[in-house]
């Protein structure tokens, strides 16, 4: 071998492993003016914080732009949590597959993490970590709809009830019971959400009192009235106005976070709903969601 | 030293009709493509509104119309690298270079640097164009200098790449079309990698994407720099000079053209 040849190689090894390195030990700039590459740390936060592998499945036709936008983001994500996988289905050319994954003639990415799944039709930084948060919240979360009253139930599927409510926060990992308060007038505090369903019948006083102790200790309750109803009473808000804001309550400084409602305006705006709170005098508060019924479809 | 065969290079490609030709019509093509994309983000503009950091019109044209220019160029850079040795051997004049003062390292880089200047002439057009909008909307500086920046660091790396292949061979369409094989090879190694990637493809592919140029090219154009990928461009650009200089040390020890 001439020593030409092997300076050839020898040139070309260490090009080789200049690149290697260069390429392993790469540091990037994002030097957009809004700053487009670089996610928030809040979202990074979410990233890391999710347990376990993330799987994301993306059915969608390989649009060039889409697919690399989406491959970008994803990318991002992987520096907070690097056991991300993404994979393509493309529907016209894996018709069954997209079938078995149950998507909507749209683009659509699935979320997947251990057991649970999100689906999320309109991609962006903030939808991903939102559906990121809803995988990640705790699954064994506790939402008690109290029974015995002729409240909507969560579980009989009739046009009057609620089980599509119950479908939709299972899909979001959250778990949702039925509890009596006669057979159990001791609300513990390690339930989340306590859901007055729209009470046909007023409650006894004990009940009233288990509600109200179980309030006293911190615990959150969604009352949702359909209409202004004389059947159940309580004690009015000081600022009705006020009562969604995060922070505010009417508590003493370290005796409650004051995010229960604040919370509660979230899930239901999550719904596309509404929830309003008013005095209703000689009644009590009276809080007011909206919940559409099925998406209304554009006039064609 | 130096200078004086990067002017000589320089002095020899402008002084060529061939070469304002082809400039004028690439420039033509610049301006055609430039305002079909100004067009088509007309067209997309509101709908990229509602994007939550959508990109602006500078991220627009950094990516539908600078972006494919980096292919463009690798065409080109060959095309003008292509003479620079070949030509020499072809007319004899290489000997007159052996026998100088010049070293081969000298010659290698003088040539380089003289090629590279006037196609960094041809790079500022399409990168004017975009700066031009600055007159009438507000452009995002960082993304064109990021975009320009991964202009000028491809050229860079095709032309030393042209470079090589002139010096192997006495013919410059062999080394056009050698360069432009390579070249092409490392682009299609992208599209390989990535859509093997898409369905998840049964050969391991995914290896040979830390050679592909478009996967190491696109961060540039989307304002997203990385260190990595300029390591990339500036390695290849050494590689083929340093391939240069030693084939030119060989023929000077008695290798043949």
């Amino acid at each position: 071998m001439s020593g030409g040849r092997r300076l050839t190689l020898l040139i070309v090894g260490i090009a080789l492993l200049a690149g290697w390195l260069g390429l392993r030990f790469s540091t990037s700039f994002d030097l957009t003016a809004n700053e487009r590459h670089s996610l928030s740390s809040a979202s990074l936060q979410a990233a890391a914080a999710l347990d376990g592998p993330l799987d994301l499945i993306a059915v969608m036709r390989p649009e060039r732009t889409q697919v690399d936008a989406l491959t970008a983001l994803v990318e991002r994500f992987r520096i907070a949590k690097p056991d991300i996988t993404l994979t393509f289905v493309n529907p016209d050319t894996d018709p069954a597959r997209a079938r078995s994954l149950g998507t909507t003639a749209g683009a659509e990415l699935i979320l997947r993490n251990a057991t649970r799944e999100q689906r999320l039709q309109n991609l962006s930084e903030r939808t991903l970590v939102g559906a990121m948060r809803r995988l990640g919240r705790e699954s064994d979360r506790d939402i008690v709809f109290i029974t015995g009253h002729d409240e909507r139930s969560p579980s009989l599927q009739t046009d009057d009830d609620w089980s599509d409510l119950a479908a939709r926060l299972a899909s979001s990992g959250l778990a949702s019971r039925e509890v009596s308060l006669v057979a159990e007038p001791h609300l513990a505090e390690s339930i989340d959400v306590v859901v007055l369903a729209a009470p046909r019948r007023p409650y006894f006083p004990g009940e009233i009192a288990s509600l109200m102790n179980y309030i006293r200790a911190g615990g959150n309750l969604l009352w949702l009235a359909e209409t202004p109803s004389k059947s159940a009473t309580g004690p009015g808000l000081e600022a009705p106005d006020r009562v969604f804001d995060p922070f505010y309550s009417t508590k003493g400084v370290g005796e409650g976070l004051g995010l229960g409602l604040s919370i509660s305006y979230g899930i239901v705006a999550g719904f596309g709903g509404t929830i309003r709170a008013d005095n209703a005098p000689g009644v009590g508060a009276v809080f007011t969601v909206l919940l559409r019924a099925a998406e209304r479809r554009a006039a064609a | 030293m130096i200078s004086t065969v990067i002017r000589h290079e320089s002095a020899m490609l402008l002084r060529s009709a061939q070469i304002w030709l082809i400039a004028a019509l690439i420039a033509a093509l610049f301006g055609y493509l430039f305002l079909t994309q100004v067009q088509a983000w007309l067209n997309v503009q509101t709908a990229l509104a509602l994007e939550d950091k959508a990109p602006g019109l500078t991220g627009f044209l950094a990516a539908r119309f600078l972006a494919p220019l980096a292919m463009l160029f690798s065409i080109i850079a060959p095309l003008f690298a292509m003479r620079a040795f070949s030509n020499e051997y072809r007319l004899a004049s290489f000997p007159l270079w052996q026998s100088s003062p010049i070293s081969s390292t000298a010659l290698v880089i003088g040539k380089y640097t003289g090629i590279l200047l006037v196609l960094l002439l041809l790079v500022l057009i399409p990168v004017g164009m975009v700066f031009a909008m600055g007159l009438f909307v507000p452009i995002d500086l960082g993304t064109l200098a990021s975009a320009t920046l991964g202009l000028i660091l491809s050229t860079a790396a095709f032309t030393a790449t042209g470079l090589y292949f002139s010096s192997l061979t006495r013919h410059a369409m062999i080394a056009v079309l050698a360069s432009l094989a390579l070249l092409l090879l490392l682009w299609l190694i992208g599209s390989a990698a990535s859509s093997a990637q898409r369905v998840g493809g049964a050969l391991p592919l995914d290896a040979l994407r830390g050679f592909s140029i478009g996967e190491r090219v696109a961060g540039f154009f989307q304002g997203f720099i990385a260190t990595g990928d300029i390591v990339f461009f500036s390695v290849m650009t050494a590689l083929f000079l340093a391939l240069t200089v030693v084939r030119l040390d060989a023929l000077r020890d008695g290798g043949t053209e």
